[in-house]
């Protein structure tokens, strides 16, 4: 068999495995179907260009995500729209966001007054509400976060994919999920979650480090 | 001769509550590792907020584009086909 041709059905076989993955994360780039729709094709011609350079293909997927993003950077220079990846951070959300917790929010809201409304909470959130969330982060933070939980690549990965210190990964994906929970806490309350103006801690037990378990109060009163 | 103990430094919920991330993207190592865990296995506050930190990162796992998606699918074939 030809040597074009048996490498073009590899790429063709790696690439379409991945092509999900793809389009999504273009998306995430991009915010909307046309564009993304463009990026990943000229994501495809790229890496064809380059299958030659592609010495391991255990770390296909990776490579196809670097290419991607390489890609988008130069057609953002080129366009000179954007100075940042996607939209620019909103300082206003992160600083405000820096010690949220969702966990505490819920456990000391009048979420539900028995049972576990941590858990609860989670698994009544929907795909939608998720979304939404994810697609309000800031560029750089929704990125890093969706490369992360969504597509399960390694801190060194993303590091490589963005081209990024491995400590700005952690920092940008810390920070992520702080901001996405304060998002997620946010819709709640506009869909009705009351915070709890009283709280009455149930009789229990004290962690070993001496925290006081405010927390297992389920009981709260109303 | 007595087993060799381990000694782990204990840690506070706000240490542990730092290391969440790292366990979770299986980033931390050694004994930062094992002083959460020990932690965690104590701790009952702790241990549901880690519970709750993964049951997010699962949800969002929900979200993947990994799923097999055939028109996505017959679109970049073509592509690929006419390179």
């Amino acid at each position: 068999m030809d040597h074009a041709r048996t490498d073009k059905t590899v790429f063709s076989k790696i690439v379409l495995t991945q092509v999900g993955a793809l389009h999504h994360f273009a998306l995430s780039l991009c915010k909307n179907n046309f564009d993304a729709d463009d990026l990943v094709s000229e994501t495809i011609l790229k890496a064809y260009e380059n299958f030659s350079n592609l010495k391991d293909l255990s770390k296909s997927k990776q490579w196809l995500f670097r290419i991607m993003n390489n890609q988008f950077l130069n057609s953002i220079k080129t366009q000179r729209k954007l100075i940042k990846i996607g939209d620019p951070t909103n300082e206003y959300d992160i600083i405000d966001s820096e010690k949220f917790s969702l966990f505490e929010s819920i456990a000391k809201s009048s979420y539900i007054t028995d049972g576990n409304p941590e858990k609860q909470f989670i698994s009544e959130l929907t795909k939608t509400q998720i979304e939404k969330a994810v697609s309000e982060l800031p560029g750089e933070f929704r990125i890093t976060l969706i490369l992360c939980d969504m597509e399960e690549f390694s801190y060194s990965e993303i590091s490589s994919i963005l081209k990024i210190p491995i400590g700005t990964v952690r920092s940008r994906i810390a920070r992520a999920r702080i901001i996405l929970q304060k998002k997620l806490w946010l819709q709640a309350k506009e869909l009705g979650i009351k915070e709890a103006i009283t709280v009455q801690p149930k009789v229990g037990y004290t962690c070993t480090c001496g925290r006081e378990e405010l927390k297992h109060s389920s009981s709260i009163v109303k | 001769m007595k087993p060799k103990t381990e000694n782990f430094k204990s840690i506070s919920c706000e240490d542990a509550v730092a290391r969440f991330n790292d366990y979770m993207d299986n980033y931390l190592r050694g004994q930062s590792r094992k002083e959460l865990i020990s932690h965690i296995a104590e701790c009952r506050h702790c241990f549901e907020r880690f519970e709750f930190e993964q049951l997010l990162k699962s949800k969002l796992h929900q979200l993947t584009g990994n799923k097999k998606n055939d028109p996505l699918i017959n679109k970049f074939e073509k592509l690929i086909a006419s390179i």
